[in-house]
Order: C-alpha cells, then structure tokens, then sequence
C-alpha cells in the first residue's frame, strides 16, 4: 500500500468515526484543523472576529452532516477549508448585499475591513491584511490557499476547479495588486 | 517537477510575463523560491512568510476539558480507545469483572448496558461512567490516584469495592462494600463514605435531565435509606432542573453526557453553560460541541432541508433533459410547480398535463391546477 494510499484509508476511517460522533474523533478532527480552517475563513473574508468563529463552527457542523460524502480523493484538512471557503463565499455574498443596502442610507465607508488585522500588533502586517481582504475575490483565495495555507497545487487545483496554471496567473496578480495596495498605504 | 527548482533562463521568462504550463505552475505554487524569484519582490515575500508563519490566536486559545483530553497523544489513542471497547463489550455482555488493564490494580464489572470510558489513565486515573458499575481497586500505590466521574461529580479512592451508578446528572448512589471512598458531587458537599455506608443524591436533585435518556439507562432509583449524607427534605415545589447549577458544572455535566453519547442532555447541558457565560475561555469550544450534539441528537428527517428555490428546480428540470435523464426532470418540475404560484405555476403545470409521460396521480393534479384561474 503507498503511503498516499494509506493516508486517504487512514482520513476516510477518521471521518468515519467522525461521522459516527465518536467524541474522540470529532475532537482530533477539530483540534487538527481549527487553527487553519479559521485562518482561511478570516483570510478570505469572514469579516468580524465573531463572524469568523461562527463560520468556522458552521463548518465543522457542516462537516459532521457530511461526512459519510467523504471520499478521501483529498486530505480531511482540504475537505473542511473546500467547506469553509463554501460558507465564507455565501457569507461574503450576503454581507456585500447587506453593505449595499446599508450604502444608501449610510455614505460612511465600512470600517471592519479584516478581523485579525484588529488582533495583530505589528502595523506592517496589519496593513498587509487589509490589503490581503481588498484584494478580488479569486486573487485573494488563490492567495491565502496557495501562500499563506500552502496547500499543494493539486488541492488547491481542486479546491477552485481550475487547472494550475491559472492558480499560478491569480496568485501572480495578487502578488502584483498586494505590492501596488501596500505601496499606496506607506507613500 | 517539485524536486528540482526551474531553470534560470526559464524564471527569467516567466518574470516577463511569459504563461507557465500546468507542470510548472504547479511547482510555482508550490516552491516559494521559485516563486520568489519570479515575482522579484523579496519584501512582499518576507511579509507573506511571516505571516503565514504567525501562530492563529485559535491555536493558544483555551480549550475545554473534553477537547484537551480527547485530542491527547496519538501514541496512547488506540490503546485507550481499545480499553473503552472491551468495556463497552463487557458492559454488554455482563461478563463480569475485567481488569482495565493487564495486572491493573482495578477491576470493575459493568451492569448490562452501563458504559465504562477510561477518559486519561497513568498516575491520575479517570473512568466515565453512564449506568450502575461495581468496583474492586486493590491498595494503589504511593502516588496514583483513581477517580470515577459523572457529569460534575467526582468520587476518589486508594483502595476499597465499591459500587456507583450514574446518569446525566451525576452519581445517584454509591455504596462502599469496603475501605473508603470520597464523594465529591458537584450538587452538595462532599462526603466520605466508609464500609457498609452509603450516599444517595437528595431526592429534588435527582430528576433525569431527559426522560428518554432515563427510560434507557439501567440505573435503579436511589435509595437514601443509609445515606450518611442526611439528604434535605423533598420541598414542596421543587426548584428549577439545575437552576443551582454553576456554569462550569454545567459544562463538566455537557461534556460528559456527550462523552456518554447523550447528546440532546449534552445540546441542552452546554446551551446552558453557555447562556450563562457567554465569553467564558471554554465558550468556543463548548459552542461546537453543543452545535454537533444538536446534530447528533436530531433524526436525520429532522435534520432540516436546505430551502429548494424554483428557479434552482428550474435549472435542474433542464440539465436533467439535457443530460436525458427524463424522471429526475420531471420530479424536478413537478417540485418547481408546487413550488410557485400565480401564472408561473399555472404554465407549469399546464406542461406538466401535456407530458405524456406524466402517470395519473400527478397527472389530475396538474390537470385541474392547469383549469384553474
């Protein structure tokens, strides 16, 4: 058996126990990838800290009402930042309706542009996620997945059912928008 | 092609502007020299570096007690995990005493569908009990302790037989057959009990959080008789189910019942907690938790459906025909009629009642829904 082989046998078992509710297995798979799952959700634009944690709470409960759908062509980490970044594009969707509506009542701009740049004390990095939420949606997913995440090009090829090369094309741009947005904030 | 990185003429190339094949994209996305060396913005990358580096608060954040100790060592998982299966079968089977562990200086004999879960073992020993179970530990040595828990409640020993049953509230009885044991529920003071005695949990304290879970369990009602631990008497209305309840009890009681599989007690145990502190260090985690075991405790059917829009039937009606699976696009249209209203249902059904392959039942309804105005 390959390792590759071994490794979807062993995530396909964990989801298994998952799906069955073992608490140990709901517990080693939250514990394993709470830390990644949030970093996307909040990287690609959950919003608020509290919008983020909801998500990724909708996510494992996603997760736990699907998880006999797991078919182990790809990692159980992979598989749970696929559902992720599902809920976080419907989230997105429906805060970008909802800031329009406020617009036309409101002028002001929206002040919340990232919830971890709130938490993050170095001002250099803070201003890189603000950049990072400015950025277009499939720059910026391509982005988080690719660098931030390091997935591999396969997983994140599936991930955003589109080939390599044009995952290659939208982090390059978004390389590319990030400099022009961090040079306009530090003049 | 991820061994190696590209060639230079080949980076240089792809600096310009040049489009990367599939095979060197994916490197690309994989090799952050390489990467680096293309997009020639060595300050962008540290940043990007740094960042994806940086610890996620998540991972220093608090967890709770089920969570640290369900995700313990790899190492010790499948033994652990098969200790509480054998348990589980001897419970079953009322097979009478087994050793938690080879020359295990404890013992325990499950009554028939009374679960035993080993939660950490080494010198703190802790077991879980759902149900009524007897105990033999023999002298332990110096420096181990062996505990049994329920919900909040915690009961210590050295060396003594015993006997405990348990629901979703916590201990109802415990007798000592001999030694002696400490008793530390989470409702009442605790109590040390010595041979021949016994504890009982005060009668108002005593309700089963759920009435199902209870017909399920196999613990006899506690008998008070020879508790030394002189019970308050029964008041006349009795309080609130847990109102005296602190948060952090009721987590300990949430995440019990969860680790039992009592998951509409463990839903409702870990609400609570969470309604009464909100922003607690645990809230987080116990939030999940209450959300899975709301999940768990739901039949599937109850599990509700996300809401069908008509225009999405529509959609599927057509690529179901255009794929020529005829019985998905019909169903797909029957749902999307009875789905609208006004002139769009009449059209729809209208085509329905002319589809040949329509069978009776539908058939009349779309006829008649068809001569409506």
């Amino acid at each position: 058996m390959t390792k590759a082989t071994s490794d979807a046998t062993e995530a396909r078992a964990l989801l298994g126990r998952f799906a069955a509710a073992e608490p140990a297995a709901v517990a080693e798979v939250y514990r394993a990838n709470v830390a990644s799952v949030s970093r996307v959700v909040a990287r690609t634009g959950g919003g608020s800290r509290e919008e983020v944690e909801d998500l990724v709470q909708a996510t494992f409960l996603e997760a736990l009402r699907g998880a006999e759908r797991f078919q182990g062509s790809t990692s159980v980490r992979a598989w749970l930042v696929g559902i992720a970044m599902n809920l976080t594009r419907m989230h997105r969707r429906s805060m970008g309706r909802e800031r329009r509506r406020r617009a036309l009542f409101d002028p002001s701009p929206d002040p919340a542009p990232s919830s971890e740049a709130r938490f993050c004390d170095e001002e250099a990095r803070a201003r890189l996620l603000v950049a990072i939420d400015a950025l277009p949606d499939l720059q910026r997913e391509a982005l988080v997945l690719c660098e931030l995440e390091e997935m591999s090009a396969k997983e994140v090829s599936a991930l955003l059912g589109a080939p390599p090369s044009t995952i290659w094309r939208r982090v390059h741009d978004a390389r590319v928008t990030l400099r022009r947005l961090l040079a306009e904030a530090d003049p | 092609m991820t061994a190696a990185h590209l060639a230079r003429a080949r980076v240089q190339s792809l600096a310009e502007g040049a489009p990367p094949s599939d095979d060197e994209a994916s490197h690309l996305l994989e090799c952050r020299d390489c990467r680096g060396a293309v997009s020639l913005a060595p300050e962008l990358d540290a940043q990007l570096e740094a960042l994806a580096m940086a610890p996620w608060p998540a991972d220093d954040a608090a967890t709770s007690d089920l969570l640290r100790r369900a995700a313990a060592s790899r190492s010790t998982r499948s033994r652990r995990r098969a200790g509480a299966v054998v348990l589980a079968l001897a419970a079953a089977a009322g097979i009478g005493w087994t050793a938690l562990r080879g020359a295990d200086p404890v013992a325990v004999d499950p009554a028939p569908g009374a679960t035993v879960v080993r939660a950490r073992e080494g010198a703190d020993d802790v077991v879980t009990l759902d149900g009524a179970a007897r105990f033999e530990v023999a002298r332990l040595p110096a420096g181990r302790r062996f505990r049994v828990r329920a919900a909040g409640d915690h009961l210590e020993v050295k060396g003594t037989e015993f006997r405990v049953e348990a629901t979703a509230l916590g201990f109802s009885r415990v007798s000592v057959e001999r030694g002696v044991v400490e008793v530390r529920p989470a409702c009442c003071s605790a109590v040390t009990l010595r041979a021949g005695e016994a504890w009982a949990r005060p009668a108002e304290l005593a309700a089963p959080a759920d009435p199902s879970e209870s017909a399920r369990s196999n613990v006899a009602p506690p008998v008070v008789s020879s508790a030394p631990a002189s019970p308050a008497p029964a008041p006349p209305a009795p309080p609130e189910r847990g109102a005296t309840l602190t948060a952090s009890e009721l987590l300990a009681q949430g995440t019990a019942a969860y680790d039992a599989g009592r998951f509409s007690a463990a839903s409702e145990l870990l609400s609570r907690a969470l309604a009464a502190e909100p922003s607690a260090s645990w809230a987080r985690d116990a939030r999940v938790l209450a959300g899975a075991a709301q999940v768990l405790s739901s039949p599937p059917q109850a599990i509700p459906a996300r809401p069908v829009s008509v225009a999405s039937l529509d959609a599927a009606a057509r690529r179901a025909t255009s794929l020529g699976d005829g019985v998905r696009a019909r169903a797909a249209a029957i749902g999307a009629a009875r789905r609208s209203a006004g002139e769009g249902a009449r059209r729809r059904w209208c085509a329905l009642a002319a589809d040949p392959a329509i069978t009776p039942p539908v058939r009349d309804e779309a006829s008649r829904a068809c001569q409506r105005r």
